[in-house]
Formats: C-alpha cells, structure tokens, sequence
C-alpha cells in the first residue's frame, strides 16, 4: 500500500507534496547584488575578444568511445527507454487512481525533472532513450524511411516550441495532470504527432520537432562531454558547448518558454495566483492558461527588446544558462524527495500488495536535505545561471557586434538577465 | 580583587537568573515567537496540548488553531499562508456544504467532510517545508501551512 490516498488534486502543481520554503530575503539581496556587480565585471574587466567559438575538446580514451557508441550500447538505452514507457503505460491504465498511480511520478520527475541532471552531465541523452524514435524505426525498418518532405528552415525548431508549452500546460494548468486518463490522452496525441511528422519528414523530425529530445539537447550543450566535428566524444568547456548551439527558426521560442513555463511554476503556487484562480472572474483552466501564456509572452517580449541590436536568434543560447538554473531551482528538490516516492510506488504499481523492488513499505526521507542546504542550491542556482547567460551573452555580443558597439550593444540584454535574475529570486522569496 | 568579585558577582547573578529562565523560560520564548497564533488559544493549548502529545513531548506543545468555512465554492478566510513552528501542533477544522474530502499534502492526512458538520483534523507539524492543504472533490486550495 502506498501512503497515498488517491483522489485528484494531489498533484495539483505538476506533483510532490512537499513544497520549498521562501528563500530568505538576505539571500534575495545577495544573489541579486551578486548578479548585478558579475555582469558589470564581465562587460568592463574580463575578455574584450570571443573565447568560446571553437568546440573542440580533450578527446576521451578510445575504448570508453567505442564502448558509448557500440550498436549494443545503443540497442540497450533504446531498449530500457522503450520498456520503462511501456511499463508507464501499463501502470497508467490498469493501475490505482491519480498519485497513487506511479505514471504521474514517472512522468514529472523520473522523466520531465530527471532529463535536466542526466541531460547536464552527458548531453542529448533523450535522443538515445526516446521511445518514439525507437517506434519510428520499427515501423520505419521496412521502407527504408525515406522523407516524403523536405522540412523547411522556416519550421525550425517551432514544433518542440509548440509541444514543450504544451507539456507544461499539462503539467501546470492541465484540471487534473495526475490522472492517468489525462495522461494518456496527452501522449496519444503527442505521440501521434510526432510519428506523422516523422513519417512526413523522415527521422531529422525529432531532432527538432520532438519537444523532449530539443530540450534535453539544449540543456545538454552545456554537459562536459559532446561530440566533435570529427566524430570524438570529447570532455570541452561547456561554454564551448553552448556557443556552439545550432541556431534556427523557433530557438528563442523553445527557450523562452522554458524560462517561462518555470517562472510560472512558482508564481502559480502564491496565494495571489491562487485566490484569483478560485475566485476570479474566469474558470480555472483559462486563468492559468492566460497566465502561463502571459509568462512565455512577457520573456519573449523583452527578450526581443533587449537583442534587437544583435539579433535574437545568435544570442538565443545565452538564456540556456538561465533557464536551466530557474529549473534546478524550482525542481531539484522535488527530484530528490519526489524520486524517493517513485521509487516506492513503483514497488507496487498496481497497489495490489506487490513489493517488486522491495521499497514498498519505505518512506519518503526528508532529512536528505537540510532547510539551509536547500535554499542556498536554489537561490545559488539562479545566481548561476545568471552568470553563465551572461558569459555567453558577452562572447557572442563581442563576436558579432561592431567593435564600437561591442559593448553598449549588450547593455539591454544584460540589464534583463539581471531582470529575470532579480525577478527569478523574488518568486522564490514570495509568498 | 573587587573588580574579580564584582565580576564574579554579576556573572553568578546572570547564571541564577538564566537557569530557571531555560527551564521554564525556553518553551515560554519560544511560543512567544509565536504568539499570535499561541494568543488565541491559551487556554485550549493548555489543556490539550501536552496530553495530544504525550507521546513526543516537545518543547513547543502549544497547538495552531485553524478553522476553514467551504460554501458555494468559496473558501472563508481566502487562502493565506499559515505559519507554523515545527513541532507545534495544528488543529485543522474545516465546514463545508458539500461531501468531500480534506487532504495536506507531504504530511499526508486527510479528513472526510459530511455537509454542514464541522470536522477537524490534529497532528503535529514536524517536516519543514511549504504544504498545500486542498479539498478533493472540489480541488480547492485551502491554506498553505508553512512550517518552519
């Protein structure tokens, strides 16, 4: 038996029962003061030239290379991806209601928190494991799979843009995100969205429209290890990494609803949001629709003001940094307790008394972290983050900025990453 | 020489009064620290506190009154965020016009509600964190308890 009771509502937040304290306010003005005098070294003091243009690396040893890129190797990542959904799958529909059900707690921290660690530490790693993919080359075997289209540069990346606002709506504003009729219903349809595309457009789909492989890719530019231009899986600079970010139509956009969807994540949870969702004038589902949306919009809005001199696509990568410290802030938390409840329920999945992995009866540990230790990572995370954006923010901005303009050019965008950084630790100082 | 004694003297003097202070003084410090919430209910914390928890005797045994009224899909008082110490214990009693069920999460409990009849709900808040304290049937937010 699980300790929990079934029922909606449990997961009204995406999941956990648990929820961060505020951060103290003395860690508001820390971070926010550090942010601010960071960024003025880096425009005035550090590198007048770019540093990170080049991606090369310090090669790994030949036989570790061999064995990561061996057809078994890569056989069994897709073999594990393929068999955890289906086993996801299984438990959502013959399996207890809501959070008792281990589907939601795979999906929104095994899956959707866990891919931010595994994607920081070895890349792309969503592309070895997505099931899709796997079931696109099954069917895909015979025919050779050749495209019937050529997707177009005007596509870009705008479908992972799509389907990542997607995901989060669900996780976010979606009624009930933890049942499991609503997450099966979700995923037919993405699944079925993402095969046709792949049908249409041969495998090259998911490279860019599936939503989970460009997001565990663009987290993953900045992991110590990547591939070289001559095939070498490689330990390099994660700024390197990052520079080097395929740009595309859409880039910003998958970004900026990265940043956010998150941002709205903690918003939501203040009991503003929350009387006004209650007992505002509109139903639930639309105000948190407005309000997810209003979130993406406003990033994207300023985003674009604050690169109009430089172009918003070539300084795109630079909000990775930031949104990947907005997510471990929010998120790791959950992961560390959140996968604890996971792995119990997996024990017994179908809540019939099994104990399949021997963790059934344990119970969530929550003395793994310490008050203390927890507000320093997230408020430490932002702080992070905002000084990586704006490392490659000004690298970018003197490669590609007339000299003259190298650097008041970059002002704008500078001044809103210590916007979003401010703003960012205020969520997690709020109410 | 005098200037030893006098020291000696007022250190004496401080230590005297300082330890009956801890006795008695720390449970007292710190309940004052909460006080608005000890404030209006000294004497319910009086009588039931220690013996509810009996078992896990704490130096903060004062208990947090929390009284929540769902009618017409509307929460009276709207939802705030209420401050606990940990180890206080809080007394949730919710009214509400329709069945359904009370649920707070990470700790965990829930408390069914029949129409009209208030029921109430005692446990000790132990695990810091932020805890949302929703209706099932009508997905209502409640309170946050914030435990610190």
């Amino acid at each position: 038996m699980t300790a929990y009771t079934g029922g909606s509502g449990v997961l009204a937040h995406g999941v956990g029962g648990r929820q961060d304290l505020p951060i103290p306010l003395s860690f508001l003005l820390v971070g926010a003061g550090l942010a601010v005098v960071v960024s003025f070294v880096t425009l005035g003091v550090l590198w007048r030239s770019a540093r990170f243009r080049s991606e090369e690396g310090r090669a790994i040893p030949a036989p570790l290379q061999r064995l990561a890129d061996h057809r078994a190797t890569r056989a069994a990542l897709r073999l594990a991806g393929l068999l955890v959904a289906v086993a996801t799958f299984y438990a959502a529909a013959f399996g207890p209601p809501a959070a008792a059900n281990p589907a939601p707690w795979t999906i929104y921290i095994l899956f959707w928190v866990g891919l931010v660690p595994l994607s920081l530490l070895f890349g792309p790693v969503w592309k070895l494991l997505n099931p899709l993919r796997t079931i696109y080359r099954a069917i895909a075997l015979p025919t050779g799979g050749t495209p019937l289209l050529r997707l177009s540069p005007r596509i870009g990346y705008w479908p992972a843009a799509a389907g990542l606002f997607a995901f989060t709506w669900l996780e976010l504003v979606a009624p009930d995100p933890d049942e499991a009729v609503t997450l099966i219903v979700w995923f037919a349809v993405y699944s079925m969205a993402m095969l046709v595309g792949a049908a249409l457009y041969g495998e090259g789909w998911f490279d860019r429209g599936d939503a989970f492989e460009v997001y565990s890719g663009l987290i993953g530019r900045l992991a110590p290890l990547g591939r070289r231009r001559d095939g070498r899986l490689a330990l390099r600079n994660p700024f390197k990494g990052l520079a080097a970010t395929p740009e595309g139509a859409g880039l910003v956009a998958v970004v900026c609803v990265m940043l956010g969807s998150t941002a709205y994540d903690g918003f939501s949870r203040t009991v503003f949001w929350v009387n006004l969702q209650q007992s505002g004038p509109l139903p639930r589902t639309l105000t948190g629709t407005l309000g997810l949306a209003a979130f993406v919009l406003f990033v994207a809005l300023t985003y674009r003001l604050a690169t109009w001199q430089a172009g918003p696509g070539t300084l795109a990568h630079s909000l990775i940094p930031i949104a990947v410290g907005y997510l471990i802030a929010h998120y790791f938390s959950l992961l560390v307790f959140g996968g604890q409840q996971a792995a119990i329920i997996w024990s017994d999945p179908l809540d019939n008394g099994a104990n399949l992995f021997g963790t059934a009866t344990l119970t969530v540990d929550y003395s793994l972290l310490g008050v203390t230790a927890i507000a320093v990572i997230r408020a430490g995370a932002v702080v992070a983050g905002h000084i990586g954006g704006v490392f490659a923010a000004h690298d970018r901005a003197i490669a590609v900025l007339p000299r003259d303009r190298a650097l008041t050019g970059q002002l704008p965008l500078l001044a809103l990453m210590v916007g979003y950084t401010v703003g960012g630790l205020t969520l997690l100082f709020a109410d | 020489m005098a200037a030893v004694l006098a020291v000696a003297v007022l250190a004496a003097a401080c230590g005297g009064e300082a330890d009956p202070g801890t006795a008695t003084g720390s449970p007292g410090s710190s309940a004052a620290a909460g006080g608005t919430a000890g404030a209006t209910n000294t004497p319910g914390a009086g009588g039931s506190g220690p013996a509810s928890s009996a078992a896990a005797p704490t130096p903060a045994a004062d208990v947090v009154e929390i009284r929540v009224t769902v009618a017409g899909g509307k929460v009276s008082p709207r939802p705030t965020v209420r401050r606990v110490r940990s180890g206080q214990t809080v007394r949730l009693t919710v009214t509400a016009d329709e069945a359904d069920e009370v649920h707070v999460h990470g700790y965990e409990r829930t408390l069914k509600l029949t129409p009209g009849r208030p029921a109430t709900l005692e446990f000790r808040a132990g695990q810091a964190g932020r805890f949302e304290v929703e209706t099932h049937e009508s997905s209502l937010q409640l309170l946050q308890l914030q435990v610190s």
